[in-house]
Parts: structure tokens; sequence; C-alpha cells
């Protein structure tokens, strides 16, 4: 794995942390699905299956 | 928590698990090869530029050496792995292989991480399979270029090597944009500097590089060719026309069109080059949905529609471009231009038999591949 495509995937993080971070601030259902729907590509590029 | 929370997660959850699971499983799928017993040896791409080792890219390559000295050629399959007819006339060709003079090289996918996932978006089954007489037979759909999980981030515009023309960033994946390659270049770049490695030091004398095109795409159901190889492609057209009663035209490699193998193989070896192009349906944008009968049997409505309109280069009949018609022209183009190529140079010919055209869509593909539970286990090899 190169240097900068580790630097990818340590931004991604920084994106999931901090999309969920504001996940749980919410209180509104329908923002919540739109954070759920968002983290959903960042998760799977992490996790590496997509 | 909020319940409602609770219940978004639960679901973010399912949907991943659901959704990651074949995905997960899709990349680590083993497909099954039963080598021919002319099988003589095998090896890694590595073994030419051994910073591949250990990598996604690095990739087996099958050796069949005949009792006579002669000539080589290496087949190439999987470059574009959505053209699973590519990749599957090498397997025919590692299970089926006879060979009395020379060595003849297999790789069946040439872009390994590749042939790990298909197109985001695309809508392709994640595998394709077909019925033999011992069972169903399974291989991997995969795609065009290397998995971004393998190859990341891409560029904002690829600029080839050496030359520097500017290409799609996209193309910075593609296996046929990245020709001659660079040992510290992306990993594109990697697999193709390892395979002129390759041959140059193995001498390759001949070079096959197997496609497939949309029908509705000009550069396709031909033979793809630099100059030098033109006149043993054009005897190869004008054979199988005449002997086995398909078409498949020449088309000249464009001397500024940069990255291709049938372009940079040429340049940057001794080794004579040939791109060949079958015609698939599944690839072509109008087609409707992306199911496994299109991707074997090769038929579409919107596809005989456009063929009503004259707009396509392949024009497509009642038995549509099933796989067999597909693998059976590579089989045969590719024999028929080595036929072409040993009458020209005796002293480097090459003679082996493989399955041709009309065997091939007669008994169909499945004839042609072995029960892994009847050979034994040195013929077996996990790809």
């Amino acid at each position: 794995m190169t240097f900068i495509m580790v630097c990818y995937y340590v931004i991604t993080a920084i994106v999931v942390f901090f999309l969920g971070w504001n996940f749980f601030k919410l209180k509104d259902v329908n923002k919540m699905m739109l954070y759920a729907i968002a983290v959903f590509p960042f998760l799977l590029r992490l996790l590496r299956i997509k | 928590m909020q319940i409602s929370k609770i219940i978004v997660i639960a679901v973010l959850a399912v949907s991943v698990i659901a959704g990651g699971i074949p995905l997960y499983m899709q990349r680590n799928f083993e497909e099954t090869v039963v080598a021919s017993e002319y099988l003589t040896d095998t090896f890694m791409l590595s073994d030419y530029f051994p910073a591949l080792k250990g990598t996604v890219a690095d990739t087996r390559i099958y050796e069949f050496k005949g009792k006579e000295e002669g000539g080589s050629m290496l087949l190439i399959g999987g470059t574009h792995n959505s053209e699973n007819c590519a990749p599957l006339t090498a397997f025919l060709w590692i299970e089926n292989m006879k060979i009395d003079k020379g060595t003849v090289y297999v790789i069946p996918h040439f872009n390994r991480s590749g042939s790990l996932g298909t197109q985001p978006g695309g809508g392709f089954p994640l595998y394709y399979h077909f019925d033999t007489e011992w069972g169903e037979k399974q291989y991997r759909m995969g795609d065009r270029g290397l998995q971004a999980l393998d190859q990341w981030p891409d560029p904002d515009v690829y600029a080839h090597y050496p030359e520097g023309q500017l290409l799609s960033y996209i193309d910075a994946r593609n296996t046929n944009r990245t020709w001659p390659g660079r040992p510290n270049g992306f990993l594109s770049e990697q697999i193709t500097y390892a395979a002129m490695q390759f041959i140059k030091e193995e001498k390759i004398d001949v070079v096959f590089d197997l496609h497939s095109a949309e029908v509705m795409f000009p550069v396709t159901n031909c033979i793809v060719v630099p100059e030098v190889s033109k006149r043993y492609a054009v005897g190869a057209s004008l054979y199988v026309k005449g002997r086995e009663k398909f078409e498949c035209h020449v088309e000249s490699s464009p001397e500024n069109f940069r990255g291709l193998s049938h372009r940079e193989i040429s340049d940057n070896s001794d080794a004579l080059v040939f791109l060949l192009e079958a015609p698939s349906v599944h690839l072509d944008q109008i087609s409707g949905p992306k199911t496994h009968d299109l991707l074997m049997i090769g038929k579409d409505p919107f596809i005989e529609v456009a063929d009503k309109q004259g707009i396509l280069y392949a024009p497509i009949d009642e038995t549509g471009w099933t796989i067999e018609r597909r693998v059976g022209q590579h089989s045969s183009v590719t024999q028929e231009i080595i036929n072409q190529f040993n009458k020209k140079n005796e002293d480097r010919a090459i003679e082996f038999e493989v399955p041709k055209y009309a065997e091939i869509t007669e008994k169909g593909i499945g004839a042609f591949f072995h029960d892994p539970s009847k050979v034994p286990e040195e013929r077996i090899f996990i790809e």
C-alpha cells in the first residue's frame, strides 16, 4: 500500500468519525437517515469491501 | 439513546453486512483450474519484477513446453476482466492444451485485481457459471480496471509513461493503457512493466492480448495490429472466414494513441503482438439488465432494435453473441495467426492443439472443463 493510499484511508476514517460524531448529536430522524446513507460508501471503503 | 437512533444504526449495520458479505466472498472466491497434462511449469509474474511479490497484482503464468524446440508465445487473458470471454479462453487453453513444439505461456488473470470485483454501479452478476458433465463450473465476473481498493486514489489526469500523453483519469487503473509500464509507477504500470520484462527475458515471439468490445463500438470483432504484425493477421482473417465461416477483420494500431498493448509491446520489444476483440453485448450501454443470461447467451431486445436500425458494427443473429462464439473465435483466430507465423518462421514454429470455434460452439463450453476430483493434485491450481 502506497503512502498516498494510506493517507486516503486515514482521511476516510476521519470522515467516518465526524459523520458518526454528528450522528449521535442528532435528534431529527430524517437527518439520521441522511447521515447513515452518507457514511455507507465510506464504511465499505474503510472495511476494504468495495 | 433514542430508539430511532438505535433503529437507524441497526438498519445501517444490516445494510453494510448484507451488502458487504457477497462482495467480500466474491473477492475471496477461488476459481479452480485443472491444468492439462502437458503443463510443464508455473511461475509468478513477480519472478520478473520482485516488487509485485505478495501483492494483489501478482499473477500466475502457466507454461506448456513441447518436446521439440521452437518459438514461444504468450496468451494474455483478463486484461479487462469484465470482458469475460478473454480469461475464459485462457482457462480453456490451460485445461485442454496439447503441445508438440515450442512454448506456450498463458496468463488467465493478467489484471488480477480487476478479477476480484465487478464495476461499481454496473449491475453485473458477481459470478458466471456453466454446466459440465460433472457439475457446475463457476468463475468470478470482474471489472475493466484494477479495483480502487488496490490502487487509490485516481489522479485527476493520467499521464502515460514514457510518452506523457494525457489520458482519462480512469485509465490509470487500466492495464491496457499503462504499457510499457515503469517499476516505480502505479500498480497497473508495475504489472505491465513486469510483463515487458517477461516478454524480453523469455524472448517471446508472439503475444496475444484477448479482449471483447461492445457491438456498437467500431473496434469490435477484429484483430488490432501494428504494421509489423499485419500480414499475419490478414492471412488469419481470410483463413477463418474461409475455413471456419466467421468474420474477424483487421484494424491498424494507431501510432499516436499510447499505452495500448498492441502499440507498446511492438514498439518496446521484438515480439509480434495481436489484440483480439470479440463482440460482447453485455458491454453495450443500451443493453438491458446485466443478467447472467446476457453474459452467456449474448442476446438483448434493445440490441436487436439497434441491429434493425443498422447501427451495429457486429450484426447479431438469432443465435446471439454467445460465450461459445466469443471464446471459439478467440481460440481459432489465435491458432490461425500461429499457423501464419509458422509458415513464415519455420525455425521458430510453435505447434499445439486446443479446441476451435466449430467444436466449442457445437459441444458447448462446459464440455471442455475437467473434473478436479479425477486428476492428480499437482494439476489443480487456484486462481
